[in-house]
């Protein structure tokens, strides 16, 4: 693909492991082929390049990116 | 350092001296000289003032405030309120400490902008969803204003929970003396703040928990703390209780009028007394029990068509016969006026 870097490793915006909650142990968040996944992908990436990790709080929203974390 | 001062800007001394450096709000009457002041008062000492769009968003804004753990408050009136019942769960749900000034006029609806007590159901009960309550402040006087907004702050932060003023245009509205005694207020550290750093990244607030034992064990962790301030924090207030036959109960503004009340039917050889709760969550039933043992009957007045009432019944379980005067719309009853209900209601008081 010309003009774009395909990036195939994990944001180092994410936790390797993050320890959640007792109850979410056993949820998933998205349902198969669903986006919010791709566009968490996105902002980790984007606040890894930006330096932004260590000044961020995130809201999340109503809905299943409830769980964003 | 004494002063003459209005209800409304006391609350804003208040919360300045108790180290509140955030205010979010939507004027409205007869709360908005709290904002007014705020938006000189805050930027001042290095402070936030926003004006929201509605008071919807400005709850929220709270809501988002205290998750970063500084102190932070809104004031609004019964319109006002309703709108930020939802938000006022949430911040509950979520343990965050804020405090919200209610200076109550008419309602339902827009009603008009004169004194009422009718949000005690909305407030005191909770007008939001789910098992959580209010921390509720009922003050009298200009001076309250002051003083138990600072409370509501170390209430509110002991708890984590949102503490309420609950007064009304009256207090609001009026100038009376205001002695401010200067002292150090510093609020607890708060290490489950998210504050956008490294050490604070793993800090999550939130109030939703998806399974039912889960939330459960949560609902009763907020309960236990319920039950705590239940134990520890009611306050009250009385004036010629010890042998009264006639024990008059009322707060805010109408606990004023009842005190003149008092020393009309004593004139008239009447022995009444007056019991003022401070606090209306916790309600100071312990102490209401104690005081009523000694009385012969009880009338409660308020501006609303009986809701403390409701507590009052439940606190006596029906031992002593409870009877009412309430005047809405705006309309304060004068001590003469309630003397005379007083005298009217003779056979069923004594």
């Amino acid at each position: 693909m010309n003009g774009y870097e395909v990036i195939h490793e994990k944001s180092p915006a994410f936790y390797d492991r993050f320890e959640r909650k007792d109850e979410l142990q056993q949820q998933t968040h998205y349902c198969p082929g669903c986006g919010h996944g791709v566009a968490h992908k996105l902002i980790a990436e984007a606040l890894t390049e930006l330096g932004l990790q260590d000044r961020a709080i995130l809201v999340s929203p109503v809905g299943c990116s409830v769980f964003a974390y | 350092m004494r002063q003459l001062c209005k209800g409304n800007v006391a609350v804003v001394k208040g919360a300045v001296l108790a180290g509140c450096r955030a205010y979010y709000g939507y004027p409205i009457t007869p709360a908005s000289e709290i904002a007014e002041y705020a938006s000189l008062l805050f930027p001042e000492v290095g402070g936030t003032f926003l004006q929201a769009e509605s008071e919807v968003s400005a709850i929220n804004m709270v809501y988002g405030a205290a998750s970063a753990g500084v102190r932070v408050m809104s004031a609004s009136s019964g319109p006002g309120l309703s709108l930020m019942q939802e938000g006022m769960s949430y911040i509950a749900g979520a343990e965050l400490p804020c405090v919200i000034v209610d200076v109550v006029r008419g309602g339902p609806g827009l009603g008009n902008i004169a004194p009422e007590q009718s949000d005690y159901f909305c407030i005191v009960k909770g007008g939001g969803h789910g098992c959580y309550r209010n921390i509720v402040l009922a003050p009298s006087s200009v001076q309250e204003m002051f003083d138990l907004t600072v409370l509501a702050f170390e209430l509110s932060d002991r708890y984590r929970n949102p503490a309420v003023i609950m007064t009304d245009g009256y207090v609001g509205q009026m100038m009376e003396p205001l002695d401010i005694k200067m002292r150090n207020i510093e609020a607890p550290a708060k290490d489950w703040a998210v504050l956008g750093t490294g050490e604070s990244k793993k800090n999550l607030i939130s109030s939703i928990f998806l399974e039912p034992d889960v939330l459960e064990a949560h609902v009763q962790k907020l309960e236990a703390k319920y039950q705590l301030a239940q134990e520890l924090e009611t306050r009250c207030e009385e004036y010629l209780t010890e042998d009264a036959d006639v024990l008059l109960v009322g707060f805010g503004i109408v606990s004023r009028v009842l005190r003149s009340t008092v020393d009309q039917l004593r004139a008239q050889g009447l022995r009444a007394g007056l019991f003022r709760p401070i606090t209306l969550w916790p309600f100071p039933a312990r102490e209401l029990r104690e005081t009523a043992k000694h009385v012969k009957s009880v009338m409660v007045v308020e501006l609303n068509t009986g809701m403390m009432l409701e507590d009052v019944k439940l606190t006596l379980n029906g031992v002593l016969p409870v009877e009412f005067y309430g005047r809405a719309g705006g309309n304060v009853p004068m001590a003469e006026e309630i003397t005379a209900q007083v005298f009217a209601r003779m056979s069923a008081l004594v």
